[in-house]
């Protein structure tokens, strides 16, 4: 595997005995690329400039790119300790797996993707060379005419990729008068993105990371090798390589709450993006592989025969069953949890016929786009007003992991044993994001038991050595440990 | 006095029958044992004869017994309850069919169980075995096929649930009300008898009844011979020999001395067949149906087992005029250590078996297809290959190098493409061309399954038909050729050397195992043809590979199917291409000549 991902990573997230916000997961190192896979093969790398989503309501300008040596000199962003204000470049050359993104391209492991891709038709256009690749790969490599000239500075995914590109910002953002403007003053006058803004920052992580209409990650891919894309965001902010913190800031606009809000912005913001991409593909159905097995749940598939352990009667047997990852824990994030389940269940009733139902697809993930994108503006709104004066306090929290543990455990066993794993998995982050945040209100810190009902939970999740797939999962053993979370989670009725 | 045997189906044929449970047949049956049975090809353990003729009709009585005494309780419940029942009409009909169908099978019974005190020297027995009835009833699964299919909560290993308990569960919400798997069509069409299967047109898988079914015996007699109300008489007469195998059909008896008609017959089930309404369906393998095992003729017609003489060891055949013996009972003289210039009939079979069943493979898929083209929908996902997306994820996988990654692939017909290797050498010019045909045609239907997700159906009908017509074509042409011992052993090369070459490619379990059934049928034959046993070398060897994919198909004794069917699923789960491809080697090495 490109970059040593393996899913395994996922399941492994909590280790309570280090420093404090690093959780979770796999390194998506090689996370993105694109569309319809055969275009591999023919599609010349540079192709027009494309814009970040525009979503969330900024107009962003469109502006030239820098370059991310612009932003390395020592007086700015390359100086001082690891991690430290001043040293984002160093931090991001240092730590961030971002910056390996584009050298990852001629690894073989990416070549042999590559091969295989184009196996079907068209003559193999080396990744490094490839828009489905460099477009989340190395983003700065395709935009602009500039491209070819800049190839030999070529990085992976660098500054501007995140932080909008930077010619009318360069020369402004470090002055007091810029810093004193709002947020949205200085991404439309300026370019600068909104990263404080969550809800803007994880849909931006999810164009690459989920997917979105210029990039994507589909059963092709994967097949030929690429990891599968599995994003939640609180997972993925924890990620540490090796011994070093790769985050370059710190999340000043947020106060001790901020994993909780963070998960359930998190959540809505990818389940919108998924809601999205499952549009765009339906739409491009013709012209892309459809159905695209990539929105189907990995597992349900992909498991040695014979391994039935719970049987779920509302769905047809041996139907695709559609919405795991992305879909499986949202409900907890929303404000009208009922109609929301109602309607991923309706648009994954008609995912079991993809072909008959295209075009209802294509309406009803539209809509279902429509309600998450102001589920999304409520949530930020509420953290942007809250988070600071009036964060969530433990008895909250307490009650927002219960809630999480107890929808886990939903109905009986049966019903339990039914649960893919991706459903469990993404459960099992809530409560992890959710310790994080309890730990960081409460005042009497960490609960050791608490900790090691995750660690336990998350071992079990793992997938066995060489495998990336959950093998022989037992769900008795994951339900005996469901119910030791659940007893364990703090009763928010005994906090004052 | 005895009547003569061959005169048993005279005026006194049509036999009285029970009413009560006081015993099948009354007196009329006959235990007396005659002179020891010439190698019967199946024999059965310890017991005197008599005893066993005994025990297995108070088996069998029983057996009707219990069904008339259940069918009545249900007739009772219905009236009861005032036919609340979805199906209340359908068991009304199940009450008012069991003599019939019991009827049906006990005038096999009574013949086939044991010979009679004269058969042999009237020589009946050197043609056939008239043990046939006793061997499927002990024996062979096709007798349990209906019981397997009866739900009961407690009946599984351990007191759970059985697997059609769990089936039904899983299909009833899916299902109008009522629905039971024991009297659904969908399921009755492989587990029971079919007593329209030689209506014209057929009746819709839609239209068929329980009543259409005689579910009181499995797959039973007149499943594979053919519904025998207008051949059950004269089959038994000596001038049955003279007929011919035409006029045999037109009385309704299947010809199934004939490699190709009996593959077809075989395949119906074993593969699926949409006419006749047979067709196990991605939901239903879901639901918990055992997934098919790969089909080859020989092995699945030995490990039935089989309760008929072969080539080798029929005497009247081999004795008979050589074009009768050929053209009424597709005889391929066999070749001995000391008659060379006989054939390999097992090798003929094989190769037969391999094209027609490929045949039956490709009309269900082109059928499907062509409907699923019209509905809009996705192919079933029960034509492709259940390990194509059934195996746990692993990096390097010895899936990837084969095809294009993603793409769910069909199965992967490698004994067939060995059998057309083999045959693009045949003597036969009529072959040359449809088998090249076919050869390109498997890479044609291959790209539309790759075009996308699920393949494409108006490709996959369009190419699937080719195939099938291709066949059809190569079939009766296959009869013509010579299978001696060299074209046999080019045969055995060649399928050798998809399996336990150095560099053969990934197989998955299955077509592993169906390449290795089809080795050990050409590895016997050529033994018996050049007079040789097995030796040790090749005896470890072959028990090696049997622990990675079993050579057998039936256990000994007959297991019920739920545990069958899990050791079956562990093997497939604990299979892993390299060492199997190892063992197939030694195995193969173990048997060429020094």
């Amino acid at each position: 595997m490109p970059g040593g991902y393996t899913q395994q990573q996922i399941s492994r997230p909590f280790e309570p005995g280090l420093a404090s916000k690093r959780l979770p997961l796999a390194v998506l190192l090689t996370a993105c690329a694109i569309a319809v896979a055969h275009s591999l093969c023919a599609e010349p790398r540079n192709s027009p400039p494309e814009k970040h989503s525009e979503t969330l309501s900024y107009k962003l300008p469109s502006a030239a790119y820098c370059g991310s040596l612009s932003c390395a000199s020592a007086s700015c962003h390359a100086a001082g300790d690891h991690g430290r204000p001043g040293s984002e470049y160093s931090t991001w050359v240092n730590g961030d797996p971002h910056f390996r993104s584009y050298s990852v391209l001629f690894e073989k492991a990416s070549r042999d993707i590559v091969e295989k891709l184009c196996r079907r038709d068209g003559k193999p256009v080396p990744a490094h060379e490839s828009a489905i690749c460099l477009r989340c790969h190395a983003p700065s490599a395709i935009v602009n005419d500039a491209a070819s000239a800049r190839s030999s500075s070529i990085t992976g995914v660098s500054c501007e990729d995140c932080h909008g590109p930077a010619e009318k910002y360069l020369t402004e953002h470090y002055r007091d008068r810029f810093k004193s403007l709002s947020r949205r003053d200085k991404a439309e006058a300026y370019g600068l993105f909104p990263t404080k803004d969550l809800a803007f920052r994880v849909t931006m992580c999810a164009s690459c990371h989920v997917g979105d209409a210029e990039r994507e990650v589909n059963h092709d891919l994967i097949a030929a090798g690429h990891p599968r894309l599995a994003f939640e965001y609180t997972g993925y902010h924890h990620w540490k390589s090796e011994s070093l913190e790769w985050r370059h800031w710190e999340e000043s606009a947020y106060g001790p709450d901020f994993e909780a809000r963070a998960w359930e912005i998190g959540q809505v913001a990818c389940a919108r993006s998924a809601a999205e991409l499952l549009r765009v593909r339906a739409q491009k159905a013709g012209k892309a592989p459809w159905p695209e097995l990539a929105e189907y749940s990995c597992f349900a598939c992909h498991k040695d025969l014979p391994s039935v352990k719970g049987f779920d009667t509302s769905r047809t047997p041996g139907s695709l069953p559609w919405a795991n990852w992305y879909f499986a824990t949202t409900d907890l994030a929303m404000d009208d949890p009922d109609a929301y389940r109602t309607a991923v269940a309706r648009l994954g009733k008609h995912m079991e016929q993809p072909s008959r139902s295209r075009d209802t697809v294509v309406r009803e993930a539209g809509e279902l786009v429509a309600r998450l994108d102001a589920q999304l503006r409520r949530l930020q709104d509420a953290a942007d007003r809250d988070s600071l004066s009036r964060p969530y306090t433990d008895r909250q929290i307490a009650r927002k992991m219960g809630a999480s543990v107890r929808h886990a455990l939903a109905n009986d066993a049966a019903r339990f044993a039914d649960q893919d794993w991706d459903g469990l998995t993404q459960h099992y982050l809530a409560s992890a994001a959710y310790y994080y945040a309890w730990s960081e209100v409460d005042r009497t810190g960490r609960d050791p038991q608490l900790a090691d009902s995750l660690t336990s939970l998350g071992r079990a999740l793992a997938f066995p050595r060489t495998y990336n797939s959950p093998r022989n999962t037992d769900p008795a053993e994951l339900l005996r440990l469901f119910q030791r979370l659940r007893s364990d989670t703090p009763d928010p009725r005994g906090i004052k | 006095m005895n009547p003569s045997p061959l005169d048993r189906h005279g005026q006194d044929f049509l036999l009285p029958l029970p009413v009560s449970g006081r015993g099948l047949g009354g007196g009329v049956w006959r235990t007396a044992p005659s002179a020891a049975n010439p190698s019967p090809p199946t024999p059965l353990p310890e017991t005197g004869r008599g005893e066993r003729i005994l025990a297995s009709r108070e088996t069998l009585n029983q057996r009707v017994v219990v069904a008339i005494v259940v069918s009545v309780g249900l007739l009772a419940v219905i009236v009861a309850t005032g036919g609340r029942d979805g199906h209340a009409q359908d068991a009304k009909e199940a009450k008012s069919t069991p003599a019939v169908a019991s009827q049906r099978i006990l005038n096999c019974q009574r013949c086939h169980t044991a010979p009679l005190p004269g058969d042999e020297a009237a020589g009946i027995t050197s043609f056939v075995t008239l043990t046939e009835f006793k061997v499927w009833h002990e024996q062979d699964l096709h007798a349990t096929a209906y019981e397997n299919i009866v739900p009961n909560q407690t009946g599984g290993p351990g007191g759970r649930p059985n697997q059609a308990w769990e089936m039904e569960q899983r299909l009833k919400p899916h299902r109008p009300a009522g629905y039971k798997v024991n009297a659904a069509a969908e399921c009755l069409t492989c587990h029971a008898v079919d007593l329209t299967m030689h209506r014209q047109p057929a009746v819709p898988l839609a239209d068929k009844k329980l009543s259409d079914f005689d579910t009181l015996s499995g797959v039973s007699c007149e499943a594979c011979h053919g519904l025998a109300d207008n051949w059950e008489s004269p089959h038994a007469r000596p001038k049955w020999r003279q007929v011919m195998p035409e006029e045999k059909e037109k009385a309704g008896q299947v010809d199934l001395r004939d490699p190709q008609k009996r593959t077809l017959k075989c395949a119906s089930c074993h593969i699926g067949n949409t006419e006749e309404g047979k067709f196990i369906t991605h939901e239903m393998y879901a639901a918990g149906h055992p997934a098919l095992p790969p089909f080859e003729m020989v092995t699945f017609c030995r490990d039935e087992p089989r309760h008929w003489f072969t080539h080798r060891e029929n005497k009247v055949l081999a004795a008979m005029d050589e074009t009768q013996a050929r053209t009424n009972f597709h005889f391929a003289a066999p070749a001995t250590a000391t008659k060379t210039s006989g054939v390999c009939p097992d090798a003929r079979d094989l190769v037969i078996g391999a094209v027609a069943a490929f045949e039956a493979n490709m009309k269900l898929l082109a059928e499907d297809a062509t409907a699923t083209e019209k509905s809009g929908g996705l192919l079933d996902f029960a034509h492709f290959d259940c390990y194509a997306c059934h195996h746990d994820l692993r990096v390097p996988s010895d899936r990837q190098p084969r095809g294009v990654p993603g793409r769910p692939l069909p199965r992967q017909w490698d004994l067939l493409q060995g059998v057309l290797t083999n045959l693009g050498g045949a003597d036969n010019a009529k072959l040359a061309d449809p088998v090249k045909n076919t050869q390109t045609g498997l890479g044609d239907l291959r790209k539309a399954f790759e075009d996308r997700p699920f393949g494409n159906p108006k490709d996959v009908a369009a190419r699937a038909s080719d195939l099938q017509k291709l066949c059809r074509d190569i079939r009766p042409e296959l009869a013509k050729v010579s299978f001696t011992s060299d074209r046999t052993r080019d045969l055995y090369r060649k399928l050798a050397d998809r399996i336990a070459a150095k560099d053969a490619t990934y197989l998955d379990h299955d077509s592993a195992q169906q390449l290795v059934w089809a080795l050990a049928v050409l590895q016997e034959e050529l033994r018996a043809s050049g007079g040789s046993a097995e030796t040790e070398a090749a005896k470890t060897a072959r028990q090696k590979l049997n622990a990675i994919v079993a050579l057998e198909l039936a256990t000994k004794p007959r297991s019920p199917i739920g545990p069958r069917a899990g050791a079956r699923q562990a093997e497939i789960q604990r299979f892993e291409f390299k060492p199997f491809r190892d063992a197939a080697h030694n195995w193969v090495k173990a048997l060429e000549p020094k």
